[in-house]
């Protein structure tokens, strides 16, 4: 029936050229797969990792190969490897590691046109599924020049990190399998029927280096206006802020060793990106997201007993240091250069002799115990960890000068040489594993915490809001006990943490952010409705993401200054409050309710918090004539692309292309000398060429 | 690679009108002409169709409307080209003969005809097939919705009979109405009918298989008949065509 309705439209196209749809052959001749992941380029000062496809795509017959018998048959299947020019290989994805890849880079070595990975069902996943380093983050750490490499995350293949010459896609919706498969079977049963064949598009503007890279960029065609950018710094905002009370407005001096920074990452990547899917980083860095903002509201709760003592808490995000750890370079540079903190420059400024500690939140899954790594051994309070150690059983301390796991607080360490401040990482890592199966990858989705994500609802209790909980209220405890001095009991709502769940892992469009921003903020969060903070790499502000708003906006509401919640101020009052203070922003929000502890409720809240962001490039991009090649700083850029598509189609038998131009061949060259032979031979006047 | 597949039904659609217009075209730049006019004349009668296709909303589905009045209006665009020629002849008549003749402007009428069938050819051809062509330049082929792979090869052929045979029949339309008498009638109304007999047959193909056979063999057929209706209408026979062979 189809080709016949097919042969009816087309003749139709000799008659009348217009039809009631779209229909062209084109349609009928291929099968895009629009929802399928891939993998792009990316630069760094000495190298390029990813997978690049040619301009026009990569096509070539598809074989699939599900297990290791069929992997060892088709390798040996000589006959069918030299008919074909290029192979497009469709692979389980359980097979997708260095063994398999580098046997088949190999053996068919130029013919190897394309790779794409396929998962059966979201029962069937891998149990291990990571691509990066087995000690990640080990080209700028803490540890260049040690000997012990510990290799935490034992199971990575480190296949993010090398360079492809062809490109890589994966399909992981179930019905998109199934069609595959159905095709794949009609018409790979013998070889001399036609056999299918796939095309793969992905291809990068980038290539080479960092430094060739922008070089390029700044190429302009003095003709052409426009100027063509090849990649981007990858980096996006550092975002910081504290309680209100106390600011240190010059000529105050600041006290030394007065600041405590509790960090934590808010970005994370994946090998195989899709726009609008599940990026993954639920265990890293999402729940230490979670855990740290749910933090900043106890400490925002109790914040007239930190007014009590003279040290400052200041809660930072880092974003970038999923690769090389370009925040915390980025935190450090700014600090060392007085840039810290950033805004106002009547704010003294913050440096290496001020601080006190740091506290890190990285890796937390839902564990029974917890870790505290800690160095150096010469700095840490042996009466904070008591205390700590005391608050929450949970919490097993590590040996001193052990390794660190990868965490940022590493750059902080390695850029005062370990000489001016102890670091204390709270993580799920103990002392030489990462328990997380996939660790940077996309498969790191709420499943993995045991959420049912579809029936997760804005209030849900779910075990690891109970977990947190548990983990926050002591915390907290801990702090107020060793900087104040006073045992408390702390508690914060349930169903705050339960509304941070939500909004983080399921709908970043939620109530929460609604009451924590004024209207025209909350419209930019509606194009990203139904979707979850996004954990990958940023290349702001090139990216558009949603998650710097939202922590900027969640965070310097939960450590607002809470003597304005009793406060019934207008719009206009909050206005005005706001020309007198140049160190506080001021906005007027409807309120978010289980964090407002007041009897009356007013209609509208004015919100002074303490809020500053910078922008979180690696200062390999900042700094004047650095040349891009050294090794000092990290420097990660990611391509830009264009079109990126997966098309399924026949590929002609040789024997039918080469009969088809044989006969036009053939048909041209009869024709030709039938004519010719006419007007020579022939005195008929029409093939003259004398008359008109 | 189905580039080749792409130049092999290129040059099967084209190699015969290349060759002819390499041969019979090329050096006579009033068929040149007469080639283009006719071939915008076509293009004319295309827009003329697609207004009634697009007036009538309700029919736009039904390809079997839209058809025979597609062929309706080609028929009459080839009626007015010829009014157009003779007004032209008349003119060309006026002036000097012998000026004309001597810069090799001579008036064959059959000559005409010729070229301008062939560009209504030309041009009702690559409308056919030039879509097709720019979707084969892809990497794949039909095939996976279970379509015959031949369908490239079956277009091009069929593309190469709608030129040769637009060809004669603008040779028969064209003598015909210059003999005058009943082939005024005769004439014009065979190409008219094997017109509508050949895109007709593809509405009639919706319910046979394997289909591409069948339209080639009844184009080919059809074009035979021309060939040898316009041989005859010429007044051809066994003692002339030994003549100008030597």
């Amino acid at each position: 029936m189809h080709s016949l309705f097919l042969l009816v439209y087309l003749f139709l196209q000799i008659f009348v050229v217009f039809c009631s749809q779209p229909k062209r052959v084109v349609d009928r001749m291929y099968i895009s797969f629009d929802r399928a992941r891939y993998c792009v380029r990316r630069l760094n000062g000495t190298h390029e990792i990813g997978c690049q496809s040619s301009i026009r795509g990569n096509s070539g017959r598809m074989y699939m190969i599900d297990n290791d018998q069929e992997f060892h048959i088709y390798l040996t299947d000589k006959k069918l490897i030299d008919s074909f020019n290029s192979f497009i290989i469709v692979l389980n994805v359980n097979l997708f590691n260095t063994y398999y890849i580098d046997y088949l880079m190999k053996h068919l070595d130029k013919k190897l046109n394309g790779l794409l990975l396929y998962l059966k069902s979201n029962l069937s996943r891998p149990l291990d599924f990571s691509h990066d380093d087995q000690c990640p983050n080990n080209r700028n750490s803490f540890y260049l020049n040690q000997t012990e490499k510990i290799n935490w995350n034992s199971k990575g293949t480190s296949l993010f990190f090398r360079s492809f010459p062809f490109p890589i896609m994966l399909i992981d919706e179930e019905d998109d399998y199934k069609r595959l498969i159905e095709f794949y079977r009609q018409f790979n049963n013998s070889q001399s029927s036609p056999a299918c064949g796939l095309e793969l598009k992905a291809f990068q503007n980038a290539a080479h280096t960092t430094k060739t890279c922008m070089t390029r960029n700044d190429i302009s065609h003095s003709l052409i206006d426009l100027q063509e950018i090849f990649c981007d710094p990858i980096g996006g905002l550092n975002i910081y802020s504290k309680l209100p009370q106390s600011i240190k407005i010059k000529p105050d001096q600041r006290s030394l060793k007065s600041v405590i920074l509790i960090l934590v990452t808010t970005d994370s990547f994946q090998m195989f990106l899709k726009p609008k899917g599940s990026t993954g980083g639920v265990q890293q860095p999402a729940t230490a997201l979670i855990t740290f903002l749910t933090l900043a509201h106890l400490i925002g709760q109790e914040q007239d007993e930190f007014k009590k003592q003279n040290k400052e808490i200041i809660f930072v995000t880092l974003d970038g240091d999923a690769l090389d750890y370009s925040a915390s370079f980025k935190f450090m540079f700014d600090m060392i250069n007085g840039y810290f903190p950033i805004g106002n420059k009547n704010e003294q400024p913050i440096k290496i002799e001020h601080i006190h500690s740091i506290i890190e939140f990285q890796s937390l899954s839902m564990t029974n115990e917890l870790w505290l790594h800690t160095h150096p051994s010469s700095l840490i309070n042996q009466t904070f960890i008591d205390i700590l150690l005391r608050n929450n059983p949970m919490i097993n301390l590590i040996r001193p000068n052990s390794p660190l796991p990868p965490a940022s607080s590493q750059i902080f360490l390695r850029q005062t040489l370990s000489l001016s401040f102890p670091v204390y990482i709270l993580s799920s890592t103990n002392q030489n594993q990462l328990l997380n199966h996939y660790y940077h990858s996309f498969f790191d989705d709420p499943s993995t915490l045991s959420i049912n994500i579809s029936t997760l609802e804005y209030n849900t209790t779910t075990e690891i809001s109970l977990w947190i909980k548990r983990i926050v209220e002591p915390f907290a405890q801990t702090l107020i006990e060793s900087l104040v001095g006073i045992k408390k009991n702390v508690i914060i709502k349930q169903e705050i943490i339960n509304n941070l769940v939500y909004c983080i892992l399921k709908n970043i469009n939620c109530p929460l952010i609604h009451n924590v921003t004024n209207q025209s903020v909350g419209n930019t969060f509606k194009p990203f409705d139904q979707t979850s903070m996004p954990f990958s790499i940023n290349t702001y502000p090139i990216s558009t993401t949603p998650t710097f708003p939202f922590i900027k906006y969640v965070l310097g509401y939960f450590l607002r200054d809470r003597s304005y919640d009793i406060q019934n101020l207008t719009k206009i009052s909050c206005k005005e409050h706001a020309y007198n203070d140049s160190f506080c922003s001021y906005t007027f929000v409807d309120g978010y309710a289980p964090s407002i502890i007041n009897e009356k409720s007013f209609s509208g809240y004015c919100v002074r918090s303490y809020l500053r962001f910078v922008q979180s490039i690696s200062p390999a991009f900042i700094i004047e004539n650095y040349d891009l090649s050294q090794t000092t700083y990290p420097a990660w850029t990611e391509s830009r692309w264009t079109t990126i598509s997966l098309r399924l189609f026949i590929i002609p038998t040789r024997t039918h292309e080469i009969v088809t131009l044989i006969i036009g061949i053939l048909l041209t060259f009869i024709s030709f000398c039938i004519l010719f032979f006419l007007r020579y031979y022939t005195k008929i006047s029409l093939f003259q060429p004398s008359s008109s | 690679m189905t580039i080749m597949e792409c130049a092999g039904c290129t040059l099967i659609a084209y190699g015969v009108p290349f060759s002819m217009f390499v041969f019979t075209i090329a050096h006579h730049p009033f068929r040149v002409i007469i080639s283009m006019t006719s071939a915008f004349f076509w293009l004319l009668s295309l827009l003329l169709s697609s207004f009634l296709w697009f007036a009538v909303v309700p029919l736009r589905t039904q390809l079997a409307f839209a058809v025979p009045f597609a062929v309706i209006f080609q028929e009459i665009f080839r009626f007015l080209f010829y009014r157009l020629i003779k007004k032209a002849e008349f003119a060309l008549q006026r002036v000097q003969m012998q000026e004309l003749t001597d810069k090799g402007m001579v008036f064959d009428r059959f000559a005409v005809a010729y070229a301008s069938g062939y560009g209504f050819g030309l041009i009702s051809g690559t409308f056919a097939i030039v879509n097709v062509l720019s979707d084969m330049t892809g990497p794949g082929t039909l095939g996976i919705f279970g379509h015959s792979q031949d369908f490239f090869i079956a277009t091009a052929f069929l593309t190469l009979c709608v030129i040769l045979l637009n060809t004669f029949w603008g040779v028969i339309f064209f003598t015909s109405l210059d003999k005058g008498g009943i082939h005024r009638f005769i004439g014009p109304g065979t190409v008219v009918l094997t017109h509508m007999l050949f895109s007709c047959i593809t509405l009639v193909n919706r319910t046979l298989t394997p289909m591409y056979t069948i339209s080639l063999i009844v184009g080919y057929a059809i074009l035979l008949g021309m060939i040898i209706y316009t041989v005859v209408l010429r007044g051809f026979n066994l003692n002339n065509i030994r003549q100008r062979i030597n």
